[in-house]
Formats: structure tokens, sequence, C-alpha cells
């Protein structure tokens, strides 16, 4: 299966802190062009076509276009540092764990307790195996992905449709609806009743909410 | 009072999530969420399966994420 990516694109200007963050430009020294040059096409090639889907899942764990914004400026920097590291598997996979990653230290960021060692962070993001996670909780991640998957496979076709068009493809109630010719109340209404059945199909294999998990 | 917020809170946390809340709506929202682990547990724990959906959908045939 792949996403299909929404025809309308959010609204990232030329003046955009995100537009700022794809030209990026780490300072690295004359004698290294070269490498800077290839560092450059690999991101082309792999993060700027996955900067609109960064921006709505970095929207959707922030609630703010600025913090959105932020956060994809943010992971860019980092997908950037990294791209000479990553081996080209899933770039949008490698990308949100990214975000998902720097949501979290941003968030720990404000807890001085909690700060990690950022060298060590960014190095354990570059190594697209771990993504910054422990042995464990890759176990675990694999385990609630796959029963994502599942669940996801289980759903009536109707409830399917809908969770592919906003979960998956990142389009809004409206634009769903308009996809698959129902009002949008039919859209909320298997939506809300397809994430149901996902949420007890994981709960009962024990992949219910994690209290205190940061 | 925060009895009745938390039943509100968790009629709108799909919507919340997707972006389809505004207004005074996602004010109470996101003022309620400062104050109630247990709510904040169920939007983490959604933002993960939207999370493994969004690298279901990027993930190629027969692949694992």
């Amino acid at each position: 299966m792949t996403a299909q990516v929404p025809a309308a694109p959010p609204p990232l200007g030329t003046d955009t802190p995100l537009a700022e963050a794809a030209s990026y430009d780490p300072g690295v020294a004359a004698t290294d062009q070269d490498n800077q040059a290839d560092r450059q096409a690999l991101f082309n090639q792999y993060v700027m076509p996955e900067v609109d889907v960064m921006y709505r899942v970095a929207l959707s764990l922030t609630r703010k276009p600025a913090d959105a914004e932020d956060l994809v400026q943010d992971s860019l920097v980092r997908a950037y540092k990294a791209i000479d590291r990553f081996d080209g598997r899933y770039p949008r996979a490698w990308l949100l764990t990214i975000v998902r990653n720097t949501h979290i230290n941003r968030n720990r960021r404000r807890r001085p307790e909690l700060l990690r060692d950022p060298d060590l962070t960014m190095e354990r993001e570059a190594d697209t195996s771990t993504s910054g996670r422990t042995a464990e909780e890759i176990i675990v991640d694999q385990g609630f992905d796959a029963e994502v998957e599942k669940a996801f496979g289980d759903l009536p076709d109707d409830f399917r449709n809908v969770v592919q068009l906003v979960d998956i493809d990142g389009l809004s109630y409206q634009e769903a609806a308009d996809r698959v010719g129902v009002p949008v109340g039919t859209v909320m209404s298997r939506l809300h009743r397809a994430r149901k059945r996902i949420r007890t199909q994981l709960e009962e294999v024990g992949f219910g909410p994690r209290t205190g998990k940061s | 009072m925060r009895m009745i917020d938390h039943m509100w809170t968790r009629t709108r946390i799909g919507p919340y999530l997707d972006g389809e809340l505004g207004g005074l709506d996602l004010e109470r929202m996101s003022l309620h969420l400062t104050d109630c682990p247990n709510c904040t547990d169920q939007v983490r724990w959604l933002q993960d399966i939207k999370l493994s959906l969004v690298r279901l959908g990027s993930a190629g045939p027969g692949s694992t994420v």
C-alpha cells in the first residue's frame, strides 16, 4: 500500500521557517563542497517530497501551526545532518520517526532534569535501525505497528477507506467526504467507528494506553 | 467541572487530533490536557496509533517499518 499525498499542500511560502530549513546551510568547510553537494542532493531526493506529510504529522502532535512549523524545521535540520547515514529505505517512516523523536525531545527540553545529550540523540536518530529507541521499545513498537496493521486490515472496506484517507493520507473530513462522495457526517461516523474497532483490538492484545509515557 | 470536561474531551479527541477542532473548543481541550493525565495518556496513545498508520502507509508491499 502506498500513501497518497493530498492535492492541497499546507500553506508553506518561500519565506517560512520551513523554506529556510529546506535550504539549510550547516556551514561545511569549502574544502568539502562535494560532500555538501551530495548531502544536498540526498536531502532533495528523500526529504523534500515528504515535507507536507511531516507538517501534517507535526500539526497533529503540536496542534498549533506555528509550533508545527518549528517542529518540522528542527526535524529537517536533524534530517539534513543525518542524511548521509540514511540507507534510502522508507524515507517517510524515517522522517516521521525523526519528527516524533524531535517532538519528544522538545517537550523534554522544557523539563531540564530530563535533558539528554543532543549529540548522542543525533547519532541515534541517524541509525535507521534504532532511531534512538531502546531494544525493548523497538520490539514493542514493531509489535504495536503489526497489531495496528492487522486491525486496519480487519476493518470493513467503508471504514478502512476513511481511515486511509484521513489518518494515512492526511485529508480533512471534508476532503475525504468529497473523495468518497458521502456527507461529512458519514465520514466522521465511519472514522469514529473504525477507530473504536482499532482501539478495541489493540486493547485486547495488550496495546492499550501506556500511563506516564513521555 | 473537571469530570464534565473529561467527558467533553473524550468525545472530541478524534477531531482534536485531526486538526478539526478550533476556537474555544481547541482552547478548552488544550487547557484540560494540561491538567488531566488520563486524557493526556489517551491522546498520546491515539497519536501513536495515528503515527503507526502513517508508517503503514509509507511502507512498501510486504515490508515492515
